[in-house]
């Protein structure tokens, strides 16, 4: 499955304890798509829900004290130029990482797409400051080990609220553990002995995401009417649509016309090829 | 492995979401496709409600009449309960139609402004019992493209808006789910309401 594993990543045992631990967990968890299940039924995974709330909480006040605070500052202080900058090189340092995902996803054609656009950027770009490539037909991608675990067939397990990195699941949680070790360009930084480099790149990486939602989150924390059931609706169904898993059955879900079983949402069907430019 | 390794994780839906509910609204000719009617909703109503030259209480008071010509308000309020709206009696159904009609335009009417220019192009239609999903896509001058999905209940010829699906996020699961923790939290549909009530108000 791997032929095409590129040299940086080499702490393959690292992964496979990684994915034994994730598939462990996944398979102790109960699944929330039983089969026979009342339709009707809401279905929030979420059986640690006393303590992802108090982590929850936790991670709200660090946001208002710390987090937003410094995202309003860099959207006040820094120019607009320099943040796009910042931007870009953060999305381009997440390319290798991408482009080993979509591989163990054996999604060759993205990958070829996500090795394309990092070395135009890479060559013409100014290492990843300029985005050029998405003129050239490359637009940004993402994924990540979450997400090719779930290509594996695991499931997301109960939902989880993650100390400073929020909401997510067991199965990506084990992701992000595997990522911690396996990035390539984080690989490559401590070989280097630029320790504090994957951290500096976790920062800006973090600042620009706060700045870029600092509307967005404002919006949703003043006009929901519990938070933290709306961030746990949101990344479910989110996770479940970029994963484009199709199995995981949503209350509501049903027959169509010809019997079959459907999730709702029902999965949209690609259109990508109606669609000139996407 | 170090903290602060992990990035948050982009919630880049989250950009849209204020998009949400604004155009669940429409109009149509009962003869005519589920997307034939968000077609024309897109043409003809969704002007009305963003146009920046009208002023705003009278863009709300539009929103309001199109949300109750279009939108099957009830139909919303069956799904998000889901075995509340069941067990409740009909007057107690009615009270909590009416109060997620306040609460929804309430919470989308000014957000109109976001959506001038707003184009939405018809992708396609999938036909359920008794409902569609019409998909499509919503592009402005100055953003990337948005993938939104409208659920479409038809009954006796009438179309009727019952769900928004915006970048695989459906707006009846995540109230579903939001208002079901309430529910569960403050030990019935009364706290809820009590605390929608107290949200219109405030």
């Amino acid at each position: 499955m791997a032929e095409e594993r590129p040299a940086p990543v080499r702490r393959l045992r690292g992964l496979a304890v990684a994915i034994f631990l994730a598939c462990l967990l996944s398979v102790a968890a109960p699944l929330p798509s039983g089969a026979g299940q009342e339709p009707q039924k809401v279905v929030f995974n979420d059986p640690l829900e006393p303590l992802n709330r108090l982590v929850f909480a936790i991670n709200e006040a660090l946001d208002t004290v710390i987090l937003r605070p410094a995202a309003v500052i860099y959207g006040a202080v820094v120019p607009g130029a320099v943040r796009r900058g910042v931007r870009n090189v953060v999305r381009h340092l997440s390319l290798p990482f991408t482009f080993v995902n979509e591989v163990a996803q054996g999604e060759w054609k993205r990958s070829g797409d996500t090795a394309q656009r990092f070395f135009i950027n890479t060559m013409v770009g100014f290492a990843g400051l300029y985005d050029v490539a998405e003129k050239q037909g490359f637009p940004h991608r993402s994924t990540d080990f979450g997400s090719t675990l779930a290509a594996w067939g695991v499931g997301d397990g109960p939902y989880l609220v993650l100390p400073i990195a929020g909401p997510s699941n067991v199965r990506d949680a084990a992701g992000l553990l595997v990522q911690g070790v396996a990035d390539p360009v984080d690989v490559g930084f401590r070989r280097a002995d630029l320790d504090h480099m994957p951290l500096v790149r976790a920062g800006a990486a973090t600042l620009d995401f706060r700045y870029r939602n600092l509307e967005t989150l404002d919006d949703f924390k003043a006009n929901s009417l519990d938070y933290y059931a709306f961030i746990r609706t949101l990344y479910r169904q989110r996770r479940a649509f970029e994963i484009d898993s199709g199995t995981e059955k949503y209350l509501l879900g049903g027959k169509d016309k010809s019997g079959d079983d459907y999730a709702y949402p029902p999965p949209r069907p690609d259109f990508s090829r109606d669609r000139p430019g996407r | 492995m170090k903290p602060g390794k992990i990035a948050m994780r982009p919630l880049r839906l989250a950009l849209f979401l204020p998009f949400l509910l604004f155009a669940v609204s429409g109009s149509a000719a009962a003869d005519d496709g589920a997307g034939r009617f968000i077609q024309q909703l897109a043409e003809k109503v969704l002007p009305q409600l963003t146009d920046p030259s009208t002023p705003l209480e009278e863009r709300k008071a539009r929103f309001r009449a199109v949300m109750n010509r279009d939108f099957d308000v009830e139909k919303i309020g069956k799904l998000v309960l889901g075995r509340h709206w069941r067990r409740a009696p009909p007057a107690k159904r009615e009270e909590f139609r009416k109060l997620l009609e306040d609460y929804i335009s309430g919470l989308y009417a000014r957000r109109f402004e976001d959506l001038a220019g707003l184009e939405i192009k018809v992708d396609g239609v999938r036909d359920f019992d008794g409902w569609s999903m019409v998909y499509t896509t919503a592009t402005r001058a100055n953003g990337a493209p948005v993938l939104l999905d409208w659920r479409v209940d038809s009954k006796d010829g009438r179309h009727a808006i019952t769900d928004l699906v915006i970048e695989g996020v459906s707006m009846v699961i995540a109230q579903r789910e939001e208002f079901s923790a309430i529910v569960l939290e403050s030990g019935g549909l009364d706290g809820l309401m009590l605390k929608l009530r107290t949200r219109i108000a405030g």
